[in-house]
């Protein structure tokens, strides 16, 4: 360690001032800062800090995710081979889902970089929760060049033209999945892209969607049982199928208190209530849109909800950041979520647009709660 | 009377507490005035170097306050004025003569002061150097002597780390001089004497007081801040709302003022902190320098000095006097260790309000702080730390959005007025993004002040 040290102090001077690569400091201080907790010292009160720092938070947030991303691994073997050893499917999948990560990581380091450089402040520690989640919400057929094309679309439309971390107003990683869902629907929607060898297998939400009437749970039952769906046994995007994996990752965000308990309590408890009442709609209508009989417990272990409720909605920046609005903001993720999957059978993929739709309104979500806040302050005062 | 228990908070546990033994500190050889430290204040010197004073001899006064004159705490000759950027007044520094003599004030027998008009009370504060120690609210800036509050709060209660016992305090002081103090405060408001005590407090003294409205607080800091008993009691509702507040031992200092017509510059103080070995109460002169303070004292090496807590503090050094309102000494290392992946330990002896080490399962010891940022400044995150220590009633996240984008309808709309940077002191503690937000607070107040 002490090499390592004086090798970084030798070379610092380089970087500073007039220093030759001083247009690099961020390069540097990235490395420094990433292999010995920062040198720097409190200029004022408060004269002592807490031990946490943006760099613990997010590579805690990167920690959650190792679940439903060795988990994801596994299965995109394990959907190729469902009889195959345990390591060989994780083998085949680490194949297919290392370059992936790989690509987002490199290509959206790289924008990170020139921007950094280019607007002289420090490399932020967010992309390593962008740079994951991208791989994760990515079908494992996707092409490496369009991973690439939407990491950059992500970065660089999604954060950095706001102004970079702290200022955008869309999930990146989503804003990256947005891309290629309008850019190149056919990479990641219908069913031929969740499995690798190329044969067809539907999402269990797509089944569903294709079914009549409420007939919708037994033909669906007839494939994939709720258990293989809670567990993940099923096709879809890399990090998304199993809710176990998934609520394990959640309940590491909780006990860290890093994600929050509001946004996903409302988030669930939207889902739950918006699918009750497109049940009772379905029956009192006698719908033939096998969607509105889909029950809430199904709609948890269907599709991307569970991964979106976790790591996508709970994401500081994009969502509300008042309290109530915290509430708000996830109830109409759930609500919205269902909302589009029931009524729009052309997206029975409703979690990431309805994430999308909900970071739209989040600051208005917290104006209104301010509003609220102002006027109770008022009557505080009145009395 | 109100009975208050603050939830949201913490009481930092930090090695290097104070016993409750109580030493005496000779002025020494010099006395020092720091202008520079009364925000709001433009000095104008009524002395100059050479010239002789008595204990009590005005030194300069506010030239927009003509009327509000700082005092020296001990008698000698002024050795030497030390300008900085702009001729700004930094230090005054005068050479201690013990067999000087000093300026007496009209005395009063404890029933006249009751019906002491308001007029002649600010007089003499104000001669005395004394007025000083009444600060108002909304800013943190000494009380205008015409424009009388809505009331005055007493703190006895500090909840800020190492702070000064008041149980001590109260020992130390008859019952009459407190009360004389009372007296003389009522006088000028209208509304109430607000003193805020601890919930549980042995000394039965506070009890007696006749003339103040009692009020208990209980719970973590910031509990014990004169901004949060505000907010509960008598709200500043906006900017030209005030309310007055001062330290129980400046109640003190006024009250002996009115009974004998002398200055007793004596406060009690603490000298605390991992970085210095006798960690105890002292008495000491208000203006004595703090290598005096600290003679009989071993400092780690480079140990930083803070005049104050180490919440709220400011830097300071050996030559340098203990800061006119504070009365704490905190001597804390100033090394920070630069650990290997620190930011992936497991953390078992790191200090942490969020749930991010695993010290958090272990049972809570006492820890050495260095002045370490333990992390880089990066850009706002609101992961709901902040709000976990914030008891006032205010939306801190929105507050500081809109003072950041000077935004001063929402900053109001919000209460910037009733904010204090000490206030927020936690919250730029426990951030991850280690954000100024105290600074940020204080930016807000200043423009607010200016603009709104």
């Amino acid at each position: 360690m002490k090499f390592l040290r004086n090798l970084l102090d030798k070379v610092e001077p380089n970087f500073i001032g007039n220093g030759k690569y001083a247009k690099f400091y961020p390069l540097y201080e990235m490395a420094d800062t990433f292999l010995f907790t920062p040198a720097d010292k409190t200029k004022n009160g408060p004269h002592i800090r807490d031990a946490v720092d943006l760099k613990r938070v997010m590579s805690f947030v990167v920690i959650a995710m190792l679940p439903a991303l060795l988990f994801g691994i596994f299965n995109v073997g394990y959907q190729m081979n469902p009889n195959g050893e345990l390591r060989d499917n994780f083998l085949v999948g680490l194949k297919i889902v290392l370059p992936i990560i790989l690509v987002s990581y490199t290509v959206g380091g790289f924008w990170e970089m020139i921007f950094a450089v280019v607007r002289k402040h420090e490399i932020n520690e967010g992309f390593l929760v962008t740079g994951m989640l991208i791989p994760l919400i990515m079908p494992p057929t996707i092409p490496l060049w369009m991973v690439a094309l939407a990491t950059t679309f992500g970065v660089v439309i999604g954060k950095e033209i706001f102004g970079g971390t702290g200022y955008n107003i869309f999930n990146p990683a989503l804003v990256a999945r947005a891309f290629i869902f309008f850019a190149y629907p056919g990479a990641i929607s219908g069913d031929r892209v969740w499995t690798v060898d190329g044969i067809s297998q539907a999402t269990p939400l797509l089944q569903a969607s294709s079914q009549q009437g409420s007939q919708a749970l037994e033909l669906l039952g007839n494939q994939f049982n709720w258990w293989d769906m809670f567990y993940g046994f099923i096709p879809g995007s890399i990090g998304e199928t199993s809710t176990l994996a998934i609520l394990i990752g959640a309940a590491f965000l909780l006990i860290t208190r890093i994600g929050n308990w509001r946004i996903m309590a409302g988030t669930l408890l939207g889902m739950v209530l918006t699918a009750k009442l497109t049940n009772v709609l379905g029956e009192a209508v006698a719908s033939s849109n096998p969607m509105l009989f889909l029950p809430a417990e199904f709609h948890l272990v269907m599709g991307g909800f569970a991964f979106g409720l976790v790591f996508m909605a709970t994401d500081p920046v994009s969502a509300a950041q008042t309290d109530r609005g915290r509430w708000i903001y996830g109830l109409l993720i759930g609500f919205m979520c269902v909302i589009i999957r029931a009524i729009n059978p052309a997206y029975p993929e409703g979690m990431m647009l309805a994430i999308l739709f909900a970071n739209a309104f989040s600051p208005l979500i917290d104006y209104f709660v301010m509003k609220s806040h102002i006027k109770q302050r008022l009557k505080r005062f009145a009395a | 009377m109100a009975d208050i228990r603050i939830k949201k908070g913490h009481d930092l546990k930090l090695v290097g507490k104070p016993s409750k033994q109580l030493g005496a500190i000779n002025h020494g050889t010099i006395v020092r005035l720091h202008p520079v430290e009364f925000p709001g204040v433009k000095p104008k010197l009524l002395v100059q170097e050479g010239d002789s004073v008595k204990k009590g001899s005005p030194i300069f006064f506010d030239k927009n306050h003509p009327e509000i004159m700082f005092t020296s705490s001990a008698g000698g000759r002024v050795e030497n004025i030390v300008f900085g950027e702009r001729r700004r007044i930094e230090i005054v520094e005068i050479a201690v003569d013990d067999n000087a003599e000093e300026i007496t004030f009209e005395s009063f027998a404890p029933d006249e002061l009751s019906g002491l008009a308001a007029e002649k009370i600010i007089s003499i504060l104000c001669s005395s150097g004394l007025w000083p120690t009444i600060r108002r609210r909304p800013f943190s800036k000494i009380a205008e002597p015409g424009k009388p509050p809505k009331s005055i709060f007493i703190s006895t209660m500090s909840t800020a780390s190492f702070a000064v016992d008041v149980e001590i305090v109260l020992e130390q002081t008859p019952l009459d001089i407190m009360q004389a103090g009372i007296d003389v405060l009522q006088s000028l408001t209208n509304g109430a004497i607000n003193l805020v005590s601890p919930k549980n407090i042995s000394n039965s003294k506070l009890v007696e007081l006749s003339n103040v409205q009692r009020h208990t607080y209980s719970g973590p800091h910031p509990a014990g801040n004169v901004g949060v008993h505000v907010a509960h009691i008598d709200p500043i509702k906006n900017k030209d709302d005030s309310i007055w507040y001062i330290s129980l031992q400046d109640v003190i200092s006024i009250g002996k003022l009115f009974l004998t017509g002398k200055v007793d510059y004596k406060k009690i103080i603490t000298v605390a902190g991992s970085a210095v070995s006798e960690k105890q109460h002292y008495t000491v002169n208000r203006g004595t320098i703090i290598s005096q303070i600290l003679s009989n004292n071993n400092l780690e090496a480079g140990a930083r000095i803070i005049s104050g807590d180490v919440l709220t503090g400011s830097i300071s050094n050996m030559d340098n006097a203990i800061g006119f309102y504070h009365e704490s000494i905190t001597v804390i290392p100033n090394m920070p260790k630069r650990v290997f992946m620190g930011w992936i330990s497991p953390g078992f002896s790191k200090y942490s309000l969020s749930n991010t080490f695993l010290s958090k399962i272990l049972p809570k010891r006492e820890q050495v702080f260095t002045t370490s940022m333990n992390g880089s400044k990066r850009a706002i995150l609101p992961i709901g730390a902040i709000e976990k220590v914030m008891p006032l009633n205010i939306l801190p996240t929105m507050l500081i959005k809109s003072i950041i984008a000077n935004d001063i309808e929402t900053m109001e709309q919000l209460g910037i007025y009733e904010c204090d940077p000490e206030d927020f002191a936690l919250c730029s503690f426990s951030d991850a993004s280690k954000m100024d937000i105290t600074g940020i607070i204080q930016d807000g107040l200043d423009f607010a002040e200016a603009e709104g």
